[in-house]
């Protein structure tokens, strides 16, 4: 060992003897960032790893590891993907995402541009054209109101249950859920001005569980579409009621549905039996 | 008479150096492992202690940040207030 690793080896022996400096020295080993200005945007990879210093810290940990290691860019770009994914809810493919706040999924249907509409969401299209709707934005408000009205009718067979899913189905296509990413797309999201959710733990946990809500509330939706596409008694009850709601909309405080199979349930055939 | 006992920021400041030195596993990882000829740092930890350590130092560090923060803007706080009346 030439003089200057010696004398490095010594510096290092006696750093350690020291409270003080040894406590640096591990910071600066396990710690790099802790001095770091976390606001600067340009550079992704400082960026994110102040977000994860902040609110993930195992991720974080991995990240200087691997960073330590000489790994390449790419692969502590897939750390960084794959370690705080395993906090989101919604799925993150790139680090670009994390620049613009928490990600999420905005899930909503533009019923306004019907060409696209019905190009995107074919099944979609079949159940909305038996509201009448068209590109006209009169027939769309006019559903809407229909489609309310039918929400309120299937209200009384429960929470859960293929009626719930029904609803969930209705207030889907029209927007009526109240949760942000099942009533509005992403397109309209941005238009809206919406602010990037910063990236703070009780932000996370809420941006988390409004996309559980509206995965669950687009599951529910999609299996009530299969269920009228597949079954014809649902589908004549959905479609008779729709049309008489549209023609008198105090119609729908007397609507009859079909019972829920799987509930067995008998007094589930009307919410006022 | 009334009679109030204080501490000053002198007296504080010897409090907090008199507390014994935390025990953190990234420290005793360094005095364990030996680091590589011309490095400052150990390379041959498993994955998992420096990642258990990593996050332990974090979290001292984030408690530490507060810890001066709150010490920085602490209002004198009277410990003994000999006044009757107080309570009532």
């Amino acid at each position: 060992m030439n003089d200057l690793l010696q004398t490095q080896a010594m510096l290092t022996a006696l750093l350690q003897t020291n409270t003080a400096l040894s406590l640096a020295l591990a910071a600066a080993w396990l710690d790099p960032a802790l001095l770091a200005d976390d606001e600067d945007e340009d550079d992704e990879c400082a960026y994110t790893l102040a977000i994860c210093r902040r609110c993930f810290p195992d991720v974080y940990a991995s990240a200087v590891h691997h960073l330590r290691s000489g790994v390449s860019r790419s692969e502590v770009d897939r750390v960084f993907c794959e370690g705080i994914g395993r906090y989101l809810v919604v799925d993150v493919q790139d680090i670009q995402q994390f620049q613009y706040g928490v990600p999420w999924e905005a899930l909503g249907i533009d019923l306004y541009d019907q060409e696209a509409f019905q190009e995107a969401s074919p099944r979609l299209a079949v159940v909305a054209a038996w509201f009448g709707v068209t590109a006209e934005d009169s027939t769309i408000e006019q559903a809407r109101r229909v489609a309310e009205a039918l929400i309120k009718s299937l209200e009384p067979y429960g929470e859960t249950g293929i009626h719930s899913d029904v609803a969930s189905l209705l207030r889907w296509l029209f927007g009526l859920s109240g949760n942000t990413l099942v009533d509005f797309t992403d397109e309209e999201l941005y238009e809206s001005g919406i602010e990037p959710v910063p990236w703070e733990c009780d932000d996370i946990a809420f941006i988390n569980d409004v996309q559980q809500e509206a995965y669950m509330m687009v599951d529910a939706a999609t299996r009530a579409l299969t269920l009228l596409e597949t079954n014809a008694d649902w589908r004549e009850y959905f479609q008779q009621n729709t049309k008489l709601t549209r023609r008198n909309p105090k119609h729908a405080a007397r609507l009859d549905w079909p019972a829920d199979a799987g509930s067995g349930d008998p007094d589930a055939t009307h919410a006022d039996a | 008479m009334l009679q109030v006992t204080t501490l000053d920021s002198g007296q504080l400041l010897a409090c907090l150096e008199a507390l014994p030195p935390l025990d953190l596993l990234g420290v005793a990882l360094l005095r364990q492992c030996q680091p590589t000829a011309g490095g400052w740092f150990p390379r041959d930890v498993p994955v998992e202690q420096v990642i258990q350590a990593t996050v332990e130092m974090v979290a001292y560090g984030t408690r530490s940040t507060q810890a001066s923060q709150k010490l920085a803007n602490l209002r004198p706080v009277p410990l003994n207030i000999p006044v009757v009346e107080f309570p009532l």
